[in-house]
């Protein structure tokens, strides 16, 4: 499974909404959106941190930094430098 | 395994220290309402303090599992000096170390192991409690440092720390700041008459135009709330749901011990069926808590993030646990119970605070709920 597919499932299983026709593209900003919970920041990083093998460390936390799949995928690509 | 035997030996160590210097004089920490200085200088020596912290700061480098049950070990002992561990652990330490630049870390962890400098975390208000995101306390950019103005109320040591973890908000942003004792225009007024945690030296926090210079920022600006309160708060449910073993442990053993001795009737009143009803659900909360504990302690270990719901549903749980196994001890020692001659008056009373403390039983519910309709839900 590629990086954006992991994230997209993580944030799917872990939406704050139960309208099924909730969905997000992803551009879109799922904290703006009330997509999660205030909790879900931290499970974020968590998940990125034990999924990807990498370490958040405290500069990188800044919520720009999560709020859109394709801000993951480019945050997490940027770790590992590809 | 070398290290699995290193922090048993520490926790044993604890479990000895907490029997034989800490709950001897719990009840005159409670009665005084102080946790005097000496105590806290010894867990400082045997770096208690910041427990779970790694041992380059000075802290035990405690996994999550061994960091609960010393937690355990102490707060069963006394909720305010358990208390202590999980201020500087759990909320000042961690979000330290998950969210503070390296400037910070190095400076003010290992004065807070050392328990030179004691750490206090300022979140709620007057005004704002579970609704932490609407907090009053506001700050403004000036000249490169910050101008913090407001009024922080239930500040655990807030009384006797050297400085606080103040969360405050300018617009919509909300930032994390280190703001010492000594900065002008800091105050803090203890509170005193409170139901529990009376040695915790809790306090109100006063800021007028307190200058704070931007080097203490904790993290980003703006990442105050999700990531500075996000970390402390997860880790601080965590150690409270310690906590709530530890007072239901503690109401149970001395539940048990006072029905095998105490006779009534010609009998111990251990040998009543209604008794062994209580004494047998009391066992089985107690169990239930700390299995739910120890899923959450393992899930953290590995990183899982789903160990965030399930520290969640281990405090909702353990500290509701400590609520009914506390008032049924108070209830097999009749009125005994009533008397602060009997541990189980003060364990009654400190119970019920860990429903509350860390976010109320109600925010846990509706976290919990929320994680059940999404992962419960037949497709």
């Amino acid at each position: 499974m590629q990086p954006a597919e992991k994230i997209r499932e993580f944030i799917s299983k872990n939406l704050a909404v139960y309208d099924e026709g909730a969905v997000f593209g992803d551009d879109d900003n799922i904290f703006a959106l009330g997509f999660v919970d205030s909790p879900f920041a931290i499970q974020l990083i968590c998940f990125i941190e034990e999924e990807f093998q990498i370490k958040v460390a405290d500069d990188d936390l800044d919520i720009e930094n999560f709020t859109t799949v394709n801000r993951v995928v480019e945050f997490v690509r940027g770790k590992k430098g590809l | 395994m070398g290290d699995v035997l290193r922090q048993e030996e520490i926790v044993n160590e604890a479990r000895r220290f907490a029997d034989e210097e800490v709950r001897p004089r719990a009840g005159e920490f409670d009665e005084h309402e102080e946790l005097p200085r000496d105590i806290i200088s010894r867990m400082a020596e045997k770096r208690y303090l910041l427990a779970s912290l790694p041992e380059a700061y000075g802290g035990l480098s405690l996994d999550p599992l061994y960091y609960g049950y010393l937690t355990e070990a102490i707060t069963k002992a006394c909720c305010s000096t358990g208390g202590l561990i999980t201020v500087e652990s759990s909320l000042v330490g961690e979000a330290l170390l998950r969210c503070g630049s390296r400037d910070l870390k190095d400076k003010w962890l290992p004065l807070m192991a050392s328990g030179e400098k004691i750490g206090a975390f300022a979140l709620s208000e007057p005004e704002v409690g579970s609704d932490a995101g609407a907090i009053r306390t506001r700050y403004q950019p000036e000249a490169g440092s910050f101008v913090l103005d407001g009024r922080k109320k239930w500040i655990s040591f807030g009384a006797i720390a050297d400085f606080f973890i103040v969360l405050a908000s300018c617009g919509d942003q909300k930032t994390a700041f280190i703001v010492e004792r000594e900065f002008n225009g800091v105050r803090t007024q203890p509170m005193k008459g409170l139901l529990a945690r009376r040695a915790s030296h809790v306090a109100e926090v006063e800021l007028e135009n307190v200058h704070v210079p931007a080097e203490n920022v904790i993290g980003r600006p703006g990442g105050g709330f999700s990531y500075v309160v996000g970390t402390a708060l997860d880790h601080g449910r965590y150690s409270i749901a310690w906590s709530g073993v530890a007072v239901a442990q503690e109401a149970l053993d001395a539940m048990v011990s006072y029905a095998r001795k105490r006779r009534q009737f010609d009998k111990r009143i251990c040998e009543f069926q209604l008794v062994q009803g209580i004494i047998a659900d009391a066992v089985t909360k107690t169990h239930a808590a700390r299995a739910l504990c120890i899923r959450a302690g393992e899930l953290r270990k590995r990183g899982d993030a789903s160990a965030v719901v399930e520290t969640t549903i281990a405090k909702y749980f353990a500290s509701r646990v400590a609520v009914e196994v506390a008032a049924d001890a108070v209830q097999v020692h009749g009125g005994n119970g009533c008397s602060s001659s009997y541990p189980v008056e003060r364990l009654f009373r400190e119970a019920k605070v860990l429903e509350i403390i860390e976010g109320t039983s109600q925010i846990q519910q509706q976290l919990i709920a929320r994680y059940g309709l999404r992962q419960y839900c037949r497709r």
